[in-house]
């Protein structure tokens, strides 16, 4: 979606100038973050939290402007302009960043992460490390990982085995992970700009979609796609990517108290997901759809047959981290 | 004061007869030098490239191609001879004919200057001779032409769901119904000159074999309709899709059917195309860069707040939106329009309840009648190509219809259930 | 001189042509796979997507030199003489200006995106191919503006039915 809406968190941020010259101490500094959801998503609403945190831990000396909807441009876009130092923050999918850091490709892989914890361990350690130092030579600062979390199937029909995905077309990501592991469950993924996929579930142009739980509640889905099936077939993180221009007005004395409050933001997101997924879910039941279980495990094994199949590589060091980031929760 | 530069110089760009396009561009660039918006002018290039980095914009292209194949290829033709063995019968009833071919004109083209240029260049000259007044018939085909984007498939109607993650099927549908309502009122008013002002009397009925050869001959034109929607209805295409089916049904018919378009045509009906399509693509590309800074310098967030502060009713709201939008429309192309001000003024009127549908055939309706009102006034440029008369004289010729249109257009504003009656 | 505007006019057309029928086609097979054959191929959305880049860019350049991109007159048709000329050539060096401009901005983000290495989600192609549209149709653009400019003041003996001057 791309309906535009721009609200400020804290008090001191008026429209207007982010560029503000030298931050000798005392003087505010005004950051703009933008988000491609509504102001109502969790990842927004982490953003909101997030300037909260900022200007208590700064004493207001840095705020943040949430511009959420997308009205300064798409995911890709954003990061573009944040390269540029034409945007303060901007926020992408992980997958969104493997564009920019081709090594990134490891995350979209399908059953990557066994839990969330292992997820969090990753971006929080040593897969964190290496995606920061790359984002920087591009002119980036990765100062926090929000996430949408486990993705799940909306279908019209249900899903409860391996079999059920038979011919079912499923509008995917355009990625090549996300697409190879619904082609080794048996459906077909196809590639479809996001406005068309409501009117596409809804005449059956497609059978299927994937995203958090609570993106089919708020999307509307759920109209037609009266069946979720806990697929939780891959994770996406959201990253916070800081311009430099941006990252150097911060005052030294403020740098530690500035990422601490990010993060303590970041965990209020990954938090509220969990619990507007919960409630997505409750809502979503009274609405007249069916969760259904699936044997992940199975499907887990037909996406790797695929991956072997494809032959799908990646950076030896980045799989170490990985590696490193599951062991450490097991 | 931001706000100020951005408008003033655009205004200033426009009066020096700059292209609107580059007008938008260089307004941003102004401003970006000279306001204080703290970021660098090379923003400009970087959004221009993504407004044009999308895949639903794509269908304006299509449509436009469509649309330059069906006239090339015999379809507008077709629907006239059509139109009239339908109704060519009664006094003004060429006029009524007109009516009913830019209605079914607009059902397989997206825009209002298309139906103008198309059916206009058809019927226009043939009454002239029969005696119509030169310019009620004129105004009349700028008003008709305004059926182009209300009844499907419909550009902007395209441009709004993409702002507004609507459904492009549900506006569709609602178009339908608002489109049927202003050709009756259209009819309604011909009828009703056409007896006041003594246009000439109809042509003889023609006999029924003539009229089932004319129904046969428009039988291929009339098929893109059902195509296009039966297509979306069905499942088998994506609303982007069914408009290069468009293209594809327009190629064979005009190839195949009617045998009208040499492939030696092609290379001229795509350059047109190319050509006329570029024009609205490129006003959205640059349009983006102008509506990120309207945002991004808080502009759009100045305008949210002074109208929530009037703490308008929906109903109140949706008034002012369509008092805002027509003042827009009467110096800024329709789709410009659109891109500036859906984002900022969309988001309220959820806050309100307003259904996107109904809002957005406010939007649309709203957009067609600026092509009627001068300055920029697309509709009246291309009547007055196809019958060489002066923007003034079409100006007077076309008020009362203009008035009806006007007429449907607030009872829209007003009352949601004419938009939604079909949809929910 | 005259050959080479021309060969590279032939250039232009056919590539406007030819980017267009890929944003048909694509569409096209797109359908009739999903509905047909279910063979798991994407990206022909994206290569219809960046064949329109190229068709948009290159289209302005031609409406621009033909007059067909729409620009209010009704300022400069109350004009006569040499307050019209000069509204004109203001205009024009306003269009030449700008588009100097972007060139340079347009040339500077395809480097960048080389120096970057983005690629396309779908067909991972570099994003420095869909991004070379601008530079490529600025460039055109203020060539060709410039020669109108100068043709304002030196009018053509005899003219070679290049689509003429625009107000
Ligand atoms: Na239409
Ligand atoms: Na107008």
């Amino acid at each position: 979606g791309s309906s535009g809406s721009s609200s400020s968190a804290g008090s001191a941020a008026s429209g207007g100038s982010s560029a503000g010259g030298s931050s000798a101490s005392g003087e505010t500094i005004t950051f703009k973050m933008s988000f491609v959801d509504p102001e109502s998503s969790p990842y927004a609403q982490g953003g909101l939290k997030i300037a909260e945190e900022v200007a208590a831990a700064t004493d207001g000396r840095i705020q943040i402007e949430v511009v959420a909807g997308g009205s300064l441009g798409g995911e890709r876009d954003t990061v573009e302009l944040a390269m540029g130092n034409n945007l303060d923050i901007a926020t992408a999918a992980n997958s969104v960043m493997t564009n920019f850091i081709p090594e990134m490709a490891i995350l979209d892989q399908a059953y990557l992460w066994d839990n969330a914890d292992q997820a969090h361990a990753a971006v929080d350690g040593p897969v964190g490390d290496l995606i920061e130092a790359k984002a920087e030579a591009l002119g980036l600062h990765v100062i926090g990982y929000m996430e949408s979390g486990f993705r799940n199937t909306f279908s019209t029909k249900p899903i409860e085995s391996i079999s059920d995905f038979q011919g079912v077309t499923i509008r995917t990501m355009e990625n090549q992970y996300h697409q190879a592991a619904f082609e080794a469950f048996g459906a077909m993924p196809v590639a479809m700009s996001a406005n068309d996929v409501f009117t596409a579930l809804q005449q059956g142009t497609i059978d299927a979609a994937e995203n958090a739980t609570v993106n089919c509640l708020n999307n509307g889905f759920y109209e037609i796609t009266k069946h979720i099936t806990n697929t939780q077939h891959a994770f996406v993180y959201i990253l916070l990517c800081m311009s430099d221009d941006a990252w150097n007005k911060i005052p030294e004395d403020l740098q530690q108290p500035f990422m601490e409050a990010v993060q303590r933001g970041v965990e209020y997101e990954r938090d509220l997901l969990v619990s507007e997924n919960e409630r997505a879910a409750a809502e979503l039941e009274e609405l007249g759809v069916t969760f259904h279980e699936i044997d992940t495990a199975e499907l887990k094994a037909a996406y790797q047959a695929k991956a072997a199949e494809k032959g799908f590589t990646f950076d030896p060091e980045w799989q170490a981290a990985v590696d490193e980031a599951i062991q450490s929760v097991a | 004061m931001t706000g100020i530069i951005l408008f003033g110089s655009f205004a200033l760009l426009l009066a020096l007869s700059v292209p609107i396009a580059l007008s938008l561009g260089v307004a941003t660039m102004v401003t970006i030098l000279f306001g204080d918006v703290g970021v660098g002018v090379n923003i400009i290039a970087q959004r221009i490239f993504g407004g044009l980095d999308s895949t639903s914009i794509m269908a304006i292209a299509f449509f436009v191609l469509a649309g330059n194949l069906m006239c090339k290829g015999g379809i507008s033709r077709r629907i006239c001879d059509f139109a009239q063995s339908l109704i060519g019968n009664v006094r003004g009833g060429m006029a009524v004919a007109l009516v009913v071919a830019c209605g079914f004109f607009a059902a397989l083209s997206g825009s209002a200057p298309a139906t103008v240029v198309a059916i206009g260049g058809m019927l226009y000259p043939d009454m002239v001779r029969m005696g119509y007044p030169k310019d009620r018939t004129a105004g009349l085909l700028v008003v008709s032409g305004g059926l182009g984007p209300i009844i499907p498939p419909s550009i902007v109607m395209v441009v709004y769901c993409t702002i507004t993650s609507a459904s492009v099927g549900d506006m569709f549908t609602s178009g339908m119904a608002i489109g049927l309502t202003i050709m009756v009122v259209l009819i309604i008013e011909v009828l009703f000159f056409a007896n006041k002002e003594k246009w000439p009397a109809g042509t003889k009925r023609p006999p029924l074999g003539e009229f089932f050869r004319s129904f046969l001959g428009a039988i291929p034109a009339l098929m893109l309709p059902i195509i296009i929607l039966g297509g979306i209805y069905s499942g088998l295409l994506t609303p982007t899709e069914s408009s290069a089916i468009a293209v594809v049904w327009s190629l064979i018919a005009g190839i195949f059917i009617y045998r009208e378009i040499k492939i030696s045509d092609l290379y001229q009906i795509f350059i047109d195309s190319a050509k006329g399509a570029s024009m609205v693509l490129f006003i959205i590309a640059t349009s983006t860069a102008f509506a990120w800074l309207f945002t991004y310098a808080g502009i759009s967030k100045q305008l949210v707040d002074l109208v929530l502060n009037m703490h308008l009713s929906a109903t109140m709201f949706c008034l002012v939106v369509a008092i805002i939008l027509l003042i827009f429309g009467t110096f800024l192309e329709g789709i410009a329009t659109c891109v500036l001000l859906v984002p900022v003024l969309w988001p309220i009127a959820q806050s309100l309840g307003v259904d996107v549908i109904h809002f957005g055939m406010i939007v649309c309706i709203a957009n067609v009648v600026g092509t009627m009102t001068p300055p920029v006034a697309v509709n009246i440029f291309s009547a007055s190509t196809v019958s060489k008369l002066s923007m003034g004289e079409i100006v007077k010729g076309q008020v009362p219809f203009f008035i009806g249109y006007v007429a449907v257009f607030f009872a829209v504003v007003l009352f949601p259930q004419l938009s939604l009656f079909l949809v929910k | 001189m005259k050959k080479i505007f021309k060969g590279l006019q032939q250039i232009e057309n056919w590539t406007i042509i030819i980017t267009f029928a890929i944003m048909v086609i694509a569409c096209f097979i797109q359908v009739v796979n999903r509905n047909i054959f279910k063979i798991p191929v994407t990206g022909f959305e994206e290569a219809a997507k960046y064949a329109m880049i190229y068709m948009v860019m290159l289209g302005t350049e031609m409406g621009l030199r033909d007059g067909t991109q729409v620009s209010v007159t009704a300022v400069v048709d109350k004009l006569h003489g040499t307050a019209r000329k000069a509204v004109q050539v203001i205009a024009k060096v306003i269009v030449i200006g700008f588009s100097a401009f972007l060139l340079s901005e347009s040339w500077a983000m395809v480097l960048k995106q080389i120096q970057i290495g983005q690629l396309s989600p779908g067909l991972r192609m570099p994003m420095a191919v869909p991004y070379a549209a601008m530079p490529i149709a600025f460039a055109l653009i203020t060539v060709i503006q410039i020669y109108y400019l100068i043709r304002i003041f030196v009018p053509e003996k005899k003219d070679d039915s290049q689509g003429g001057e625009q107000a």
